[in-house]
């Protein structure tokens, strides 16, 4: 089974080290717009939830892709780009039901998270855990994931 | 790339051994969608594929950008001539398919004949230039692969009349200004992006396009076309434009005559008719892409989607029950993304003319980005247009294709620990929480 980067949104306090790390790591730049994480804030309520490319086995932004650049790298299973071809047309964007195909305006590609080659900088950051990169048969909360499942089927 | 397990013993890939050889007539989206699924799911099986012109793959919808001088000239180019050969497919460039025959499962061309055990029809479609008087015109240009690009850009326009207001029309509009020509478009319709944009967003678009110089006369059409030996102006039937350069962007035709001569059935749209397996009415004959007619993911009527996207997918369902996969395509949805002077304008789903129902529900907003627009029908999304927006519209689009509920979605964020396990939703709560009324 292939590693994963597993969020735990409960953890996530929105202080934003990932998206920081990210950027500088893979732009040079600190900027949380560059980052191929984003966090999803509601301040009000106290919620912060952490989204990046769930690396997908069937991608919806690979079946949407102009260009055809968006593949599967199948020893990983990552989802990979190949920006020499992309024409930055955003479908991806659009596609993406988790909104993690990233508009990196630097270079202007479209990007998703590549798991830093098999070394997150992210997860490293994350001050409170609540990002992991496991394995993810490890992290499956099976009661959880039931109980959630027996209140959203009517 | 090999597909790991894809000749899984899951029910739907069940194969038929005794196909052999399979026969792919064309070489765009859906057919090279369709090779590659063969090539995934069977590494050893004889590919054909004919092709009428001599270049590889280019995705259409970057020679707009190549006209404009964004991008190079190679980068439409998906792939390299030798890709083809490297995939193991055979390819016979240059030839076009003259007959086919369903009896003896043979196509011929103009030198040879192929059999084949399954064949794919995915002859795509050309665009239509109605024979007007002058439309022979030298300056009379279409959009439809490389070479057309070279020939305008050869051409050196100045003043450039484009028919018709489609996402191609639109996209060479600003290609053409970004080339320091004067353009203006000309639309049948009462309104830009008639098939893709509701009014609102239309008259937005159409505010931006003409606050950057181009010309837009909707309501019009072109009735002829002037010049000595080449274009010089264009009468509409309103007005006479001064121009040297005419684009045909008014729509397309389905290429189906071949298949016609075969005893292909055709639907009412005028495409060639197929089940929900891509499978023509004869058997072992598939058809996919711009030629077909197939049916709307949300409204279940017959359609003609021309876009990208919808080819990748019918290809991938006909080269898989090509080879005897029972897969079922869902149906095409629309997924258009324009960008206008630098806002993204979006449209999924089907907009107000393509339902033409009572009980629609419109919810329109405004946040400091931008406009957007959500049609609801019994409690599902069915379309969305935006203008200026990029954030959220990922979520709504995966809400319209699952046909979720939007009770449900509202029970959901009601509760933070459903909302939580399905926190891939809230991104597209702005425009959800409207809803609540």
């Amino acid at each position: 089974m292939n590693r994963l980067i597993i969020i735990d949104s409960n953890k996530c306090t929105g202080c934003g080290l990932c998206q920081m790390a990210c950027s500088i790591h893979r732009n040079g730049q600190c900027e949380a717009s560059l980052a191929r994480i984003l966090i999803y804030r509601d301040e009000k309520a106290g919620i912060f939830i952490p989204m990046t490319c769930r690396q997908c086995t069937d991608p919806p932004c690979a079946a949407a892709c102009l260009m055809n650049v968006i593949s599967k790298d199948y020893e990983t299973g990552i989802t990979i780009r190949n920006l020499e071809g992309c024409i930055s047309c955003r479908v991806c964007q659009v596609a993406c039901p988790f909104a993690a195909s990233i508009f990196n305006y630097l270079q202007e590609r479209v990007e998703n998270c590549d798991q830093c080659g098999g070394d997150p900088q992210c997860v490293k950051y994350c001050p409170y855990g609540a990002l992991k990169y496991t394995d993810l048969t490890d992290n499956m909360d099976l009661v959880r994931d039931a109980e959630a499942k027996r209140r959203l089927l009517p | 790339m090999p597909k790991p397990n894809a000749d899984s013993c899951h029910d739907s890939l069940v194969r038929e051994h005794a196909i052999k050889t399979i026969v792919i007539i064309g070489n765009g989206a859906a057919a090279n969608s369709a090779a590659e699924t063969i090539r995934s799911y069977d590494p050893r099986i004889q590919v054909i594929m004919v092709a009428r012109e001599n270049v590889p793959e280019f995705s259409a919808c970057a020679l707009p950008d190549y006209l404009a001088g964004w991008v190079s000239r190679s980068q439409p180019f998906i792939k390299k001539p030798d890709d083809y050969a490297n995939m193991g497919i055979e390819m016979h460039w240059g030839q076009s398919v003259q007959r086919i025959d369903p009896h003896t499962k043979t196509v011929a061309t103009e030198s040879e004949t192929i059999n084949y055990d399954s064949l794919i029809i995915a002859t795509g479609s050309r665009a239509a230039v109605p024979a007007l008087n002058g439309s022979g015109l030298r300056g009379n240009f279409v959009i439809k692969d490389v070479a057309d690009i070279d020939a305008i850009i050869a051409h050196r326009p100045k003043h450039v009349l484009i028919v018709g207001s489609g996402n191609i029309g639109i996209e060479v509009a600003q290609a053409l200004q970004e080339r320091e020509c004067k353009v203006t478009v000309i639309e049948q319709r009462e309104r830009i992006l008639p098939r893709i944009f509701d009014g609102e967003p239309a008259g937005r678009i159409a505010e931006i396009l003409t606050s950057h110089g181009i010309s837009i006369y909707t309501g019009e059409s072109v009735v002829a076309i002037e010049g000595y030996q080449r274009v010089e102006r264009a009468f509409t039937d309103k007005r006479a434009i001064l121009c040297d350069t005419v684009v045909w962007a008014a729509g397309v035709r389905q290429n189906t005559e071949l298949a016609e001569s075969a005893g292909i059935e055709l639907g009412k749209l005028g495409g060639i008719s197929v089940d929900t397996g891509m499978r023509t009415n004869i058997a072992s004959i598939f058809a996919c892409g711009d030629c077909v007619e197939s049916h709307d993911m949300l409204t279940g009527k017959a359609t003609l989607s021309l876009l990208w996207t919808t080819a990748k997918d019918q290809g991938r369902i006909a080269g898989a029950n090509s080879l005897g996969c029972k897969l079922v395509y869902p149906g095409a949805l629309n997924l258009v993304v324009e960008d206008i002077y630098g806002q993204c304008a979006v449209s999924m789903g089907v907009n107000e003319g393509g339902l033409c129902n009572q009980d629609l529900e419109i919810f329109e907003g405004e946040s400091e980005k931008g406009y957007w627009r959500l049609l609801v029908r019994e409690d599902r999304i069915m379309g969305f247009q935006s203008l200026g927006i990029t954030t959220g519209l990922g979520a709504i689009m995966a809400l319209m294709k699952n046909r979720m509920p939007l009770r449900t979605v509202a029970k959901i964020l009601s509760d933070q620990g459903m909302m939580r396990r399905a926190d891939w939703y809230l991104p597209a709560r702005p425009f959800l929480d409207r809803l609540k009324k």
